[in-house]
């Protein structure tokens, strides 16, 4: 049980990451970014082609982590900044575009083969306590959690988190500040895609690298995001956390068939008791 | 070439049902499946167009009311023996029910918290269908008869005729309906939920019948679908199913008739194309390139290519007046 519990966290946490992604851009630029799980996939395979090419892990990792931040500046670069502003659903199809675009383009680069991506942390379980947990679960509930603290001092603690909180708070007045808005959005795009290449390179390991590795988790990425309430940070994180271990234990306790099913179920549940999702404050409308 | 249009506004919806009428007369069925098949997902994005373009609520729950439609007709005729049109209209009704079910519970939520949470209800249905029992054939899915009139066989130029005609009678019933007291009713509620509750109406029960209409429309969507594949299984409940009926209303036009239409042939069509032409391989990219760049030059629609038709009660709100 305990054992099922701390692999759904490590599952979930990831879950938890791609919805903190999600949930960034969104509150950053309103803009509902269906392709951000095929960023993390496409990271995953530019993971893959630097270590075929004999790079070391060390080195595969900083320069994945840059690919993810230069295709999250071109995608806000080249697309997005048009719709930025503009109706929630044109945004939302234009990335299910993108969604499209991506997938092919890993199929034609990469192929429909599944390939393998090695974990940075050692794969021996380790004993805490009586639990045995791998020590990849380990590993990705540690940078996970790393990067949520990292997240949470740049946001309360630097100029530019507290500029792009401003500017995701109200855009107009942040810009009155003197806040460049266009590069906090630029930016936004950027850390959130950074945040998808991590997940793509935690998660890489347990689903293997392939065109469709992300599909699943990005269905689950949206229930978390949205659990959380969909305009909070930690809100996504909890979600997924909540998301993963629901799907774990329904694997184990219930059937397999329907581990997919009742985090939904889960996430349906609280919606209805909580509107506004876990975290996020009720919003007051003005008419 | 929009000036033309512009000159004769009806020139636009005349070549459109024109080309509908003469696609029984090309040889060869392929592209007139293509065709019937555009007409049965307008009846979808007619549908999707009633409660996310008239009422602003979007729903992710298509691919629910879609496969609902498919399955309850199949299994209506294959094994109760009940009329292939009679089973169409149980069919769509039970959408209906569980349709207005499933809004209950989720009717206060808003936008994207609404999207994600029918999204949810697409994600548990197909788990249902997967694990459901002997008559709909669980995992492997089922065969559904073809399609006949009043035990007649049609072939598939008359199957195209009878979609046709019933899509013709489902747009007059919507038409109407856009005109009625409801139709303003989902346009007050577009404009402002809050407000429209201040003038005294039941937002709940209107957005409840919106949710209803929907899912009638697109679940007689799907129980027109049987018998034109003759085979189905649980991807009807696909993410990607509901993902084609609100991208059909948003690349077509939100809130009008045209736009529902071109949608449909937008979404059908265009992968169908490329895969005709050659881009086999690269056809789900190119049709997502296709579906940003339509998004980026003509952000109202394809509908607002030609002149811009909105629906007749959406013409009524924006001038504030009601007829």
């Amino acid at each position: 049980m305990l054992q099922m519990i701390v692999s759904g966290v490590a599952l979930g946490a990831i879950y938890g990451l791609i919805a903190l992604g999600i949930v960034m851009v969104f509150k950053a630029t309103g803009i509902l970014n269906f392709a951000h799980g095929e960023a993390a996939m496409l990271s995953a395979f530019v993971a893959y082609t630097l270590f075929k090419l004999g790079l070391p892990l060390w080195a595969v990792v900083p320069l994945t982590l840059l690919f993810g931040a230069a295709l999250g500046m071109a995608i806000e670069r080249f697309i997005i900044r048009r719709f930025i502003g503009k109706a929630l659903l044109s945004s939302a199809i234009c990335t299910l575009g993108l969604f499209l675009v991506f997938g092919d383009l890993a199929i034609w680069v990469w192929g429909k083969d599944t390939q393998e991506l090695p974990s940075i942390f050692p794969a021996a379980p380790i004993d805490i306590g009586g639990v045995i947990v791998s020590g990849i679960d380990l590993g990705i509930v540690a940078v996970c959690a790393t990067l949520a603290a990292l997240l949470f001092a740049f946001f309360r603690f630097t100029r530019l988190g507290i500029a792009m909180q401003a500017t995701m708070e109200n855009p107009t007045a942040a810009r009155l500040m003197g806040i460049p808005i266009k590069r906090i959005y630029a930016l936004a795009w950027a850390l959130s895609h950074v945040i998808a290449a991590t997940a793509g390179l935690l998660i890489a390991p347990l689903t293997f690298v392939h065109f469709s590795m992300m599909q699943h988790a990005l269905h689950f990425a949206f229930a978390a995001a949205v659990l959380g309430g969909i305009g909070s940070m930690p809100g996504a994180l909890l979600g997924g956390v909540i998301i993963g271990v629901s799907s774990n234990l329904t694997g184990a306790y219930v059937s397999s068939a329907w581990k997919d099913a009742v985090p939904f179920i889960v996430m349906l549940v609280i919606l209805i008791l909580r509107p506004h999702g876990l975290l996020a404050r009720a919003q007051i409308k003005k008419v | 070439m929009t000036k033309v249009f512009d000159t004769y506004p009806w020139l636009g919806p005349v070549l459109f049902v024109l080309a509908f009428v003469l696609a029984p007369l090309v040889p060869g069925g392929y592209v007139l499946y293509i065709f019937t098949l555009v007409i049965i997902y307008t009846l979808a994005s007619f549908g999707t167009n009633i409660l996310t373009g008239y009422t602003n609520l979007i729903s992710m729950a298509g691919a629910v009311f879609f496969g609902i439609g498919a399955y309850g007709s199949a299994i209506l005729t294959t094994h109760f023996g009940v009329p292939l049109v009679l089973s169409m209209f149980i069919a769509a009704s039970i959408a209906t029910v569980v349709g207005l079910l499933l809004a209950l519970p989720v009717l206060r939520l808003e936008e994207v918290f609404l999207a994600i949470a029918t999204l949810g209800f697409v994600m548990i249905s197909v788990e249902i269908a997967k694990s459901s029992g002997d008559m709909s054939g669980g995992e492997n899915g089922m065969g559904a008869p073809g399609p006949t009139l009043f035990g007649w066989a049609l072939d598939e130029r008359a199957y195209h005729v009878f979609t046709a005609v019933v899509l013709a009678g489902a747009l007059w019933v919507a038409r109407n309906l856009a005109r009625s007291r409801f139709g303003r009713g989902f346009l007050a509620i577009k404009g402002s939920e809050t407000a429209a509750r201040a003038l005294g109406l039941n937002t709940t029960a209107l957005k409840l019948v919106a949710f209803g209409v929907c899912a009638f429309y697109t679940g007689l969507s799907g129980a027109l679908y049987a018998p034109l594949v003759r085979f189905i299984d649980p991807s009807l409940f696909s993410i990607m199913v509901s993902i084609s009926f609100v991208s059909m209303v948003i690349v077509g036009g939100l809130g009008s008739i045209l736009g529902s239409v071109l949608g449909a042939v937008f979404v059908i069509g265009a992968p169908q194309l490329l895969t005709y032409l050659g881009f086999d391989q690269f056809q789900r990219a190119l049709y997502g390139v296709a579906m940003i760049l339509a998004l980026m030059f003509l952000p109202d629609g394809l509908a607002s290519l030609f002149k811009r038709k909105r629906l007749p009660g959406a013409d009524a709100a924006q001038s504030g007046g009601v007829r």
